[in-house]
């Protein structure tokens, strides 16, 4: 069709910004805390969903999943249940949760952080700027917070190892 | 849910999403304690062992209720962070309405699904 | 002492090229990099005024971080070696110039100016507007930016969501609203509260922590977005 021939090539701005998206966007380097904090949220929340879709369809299996939606006999769903953890008892699932459970404590601590500061709490007043220029709402707290919320995920990766594999 | 951005702006959406978050916090904490942190962890993930048996907590009403509150909780904040990830990657009146929809779609199946493993869960 | 400048080039293709620069005492990279337009190669093509941090002109990517370049001295930069990029998120026009009209249209669609409901009188008044010191302190570090577009070149959330007004924009719409004088809060919200608007800000921080001016514009927007929140409306 010629109407497709002549159509517009896109702005050259968009061109542009699309090929410095993955290396802006993604990639946190040589930025501040928060900044980090920004990509790991986005990273944790997307891998505790994918896990909450996993877990919704894997206890569906009390009851017998997708194929039976009335009430089944006890020992069918006692024997579903079984059989379902028995396949999720090996080590790869198993690594999979300290994963998880580091990445929702993370997004757990680093969220509230985020809840009080999207309500103006913790970033500090606006006042006349000096010399250095220290933006105050990047203070000592929030990084306290970050570092917390890594340190608490951790924390919270040890004790699934220990409660998984110990 | 989420083409109710027609009808909702956009700041009482992310309103929900963190009021949603501190309600995933609350319902979740009940969750992981009864998982972890009484009686033990085996006998917890077990169908019919022990005062948390899977079993157990579905026909306890407030556990079960937690456990409702839970999966809505989260289908929202987790479905809604998805679309404002994906809608944040690219813009255009079409993505946002394919994005919209399908992620609806997916949320509004687990939270009938998972209801329903709640439901025939205290029947059994 | 000797320094070496690689520079980013757009023609043909883009590319690197490399200048020693001899290091004068107080020198900034602006300095070096007339030095090199001067003595070693008329042709590249740098935007600067004023040389003082007043224009925002010269804003660009010094060793991988958003600087203007009139305002870094090379001995702060702690490197022999020195990298400047054009700015991200912008188009680049050529070398180190970038395309600021996506930026300029952000900032107007904010109604950057105060809006009065009587505007008859806001053309004509009989007597000044009076304000407390208290009140100016709530808006004077936002009313200092000089739109040099580091912040939105530094925001990921520019980076890829073209419809973002960015860090400078939304800062703006609340230097405005937080103006004791200002009436126009309605009209600003009614822009910024939308899909591609304030939500899309996630609390990086990368813009605070660029500005050459002391802005806070990740505060400001965490204070707008607290009225955009508020349920009073
Ligand atoms: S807020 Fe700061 S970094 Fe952003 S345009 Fe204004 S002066 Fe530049
Ligand atoms: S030349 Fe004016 S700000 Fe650098």
């Amino acid at each position: 069709m010629s109407s497709s021939a002549k159509r517009t090539p896109p702005p050259p701005v968009y061109k542009a910004r699309r090929a410095s998206l993955l290396r802006s966007w993604l990639w946190p380097a040589r930025s501040n805390l928060g900044r980090w904090a920004y990509t790991m949220q986005r990273v944790s929340g997307v891998g505790v969903s994918l896990y909450f879709l996993a877990h919704i369809i894997e206890t569906g299996n009390v009851v017998g999943g997708l194929s039976m939606w009335s009430v089944p006999a006890y020992d069918i769903a006692k024997n579903n249940w079984n059989n379902t953890v028995d396949f999720l008892k090996n080590p790869l699932f198993d690594l999979g949760l300290v994963i998880i459970g580091f990445l929702l404590t993370f997004h757990t601590f680093n969220g509230l952080r985020l809840f009080f500061s999207e309500f103006g709490y913790g970033i500090g007043k606006p006042a006349r700027p000096d010399y250095p220029y220290k933006p105050k709402s990047q203070n000592t707290l929030q990084d306290l917070i970050i570092w917390l919320s890594a340190i608490l995920a951790a924390l919270a990766a040890v004790y699934a190892l220990n409660v998984l594999f110990g | 849910m989420f083409f109710l951005g027609d009808y909702l702006r956009e700041s009482r959406i992310m309103l929900l999403h963190y009021f949603s978050g501190v309600g995933i916090l609350v319902s979740g904490a009940i969750h992981l304690v009864l998982v972890f942190f009484v009686g033990s962890y085996e006998e917890n993930l077990s169908f019919d062992g022990g005062i948390f048996s899977v079993i157990a907590v579905y026909r306890n009403f407030a556990f079960a209720f937690t456990l409702e509150l839970l999966l809505i909780f989260v289908a929202f904040h987790a479905f809604n962070g998805l679309r404002v990830i994906l809608i944040e990657l690219y813009q255009g009146k079409k993505w946002e309405m394919s994005v919209n929809w399908v992620l609806t779609a997916i949320a509004a199946f687990l939270v009938i699904y998972g209801t329903r493993t709640v439901l025939l869960a205290r029947l059994i | 002492m000797e320094i070496s400048l690689s520079v980013s080039r757009s023609t043909p293709k883009r590319h690197f090229e490399e200048f020693t620069i001899p290091l004068q005492k107080g020198m900034t990279v602006l300095d070096a990099l007339i030095y090199a337009k001067e003595n070693l190669d008329h042709s590249i093509a740098m935007r600067y005024s004023c040389r003082m941090a007043v224009c925002g002109s010269c804003g660009m990517k010094v060793n991988g971080r958003p600087m203007l370049a009139c305002y870094t001295q090379i001995s702060e930069l702690k490197s022999n070696r020195i990298k400047v990029e054009p700015l991200d998120n912008c188009a680049i026009i050529r070398d180190l110039v970038t395309d600021f009209a996506e930026f300029f249209s952000h900032h107007k669609s904010v109604h950057p100016y105060l809006i009065r409901n009587d505007v008859k009188e806001q053309d004509n008044p009989v007597k000044e507007f009076l304000q407390k010191p208290e009140e100016v302190e709530k808006y004077l570090q936002y009313s200092y930016c000089i739109k040099c577009g580091l912040c939105y070149s530094a925001c990921p959330t520019v980076a890829a969501d073209k419809e973002f007004p960015g860090p400078q924009a939304l800062a703006q719409a609340y230097r405005y609203i937080a103006d004791s004088r200002d009436e126009g809060i309605q009209k600003r919200i009614d822009v910024i509260d939308t899909a591609h608007g304030i939500a899309r800000c996630h609390f990086a921080g990368t813009c605070s922590s660029v500005c050459p001016k002391g802005i806070d514009p990740a505060q400001g927007i965490q204070l707008l977005r607290r009225y955009t929140l508020s349920l009073k409306r």
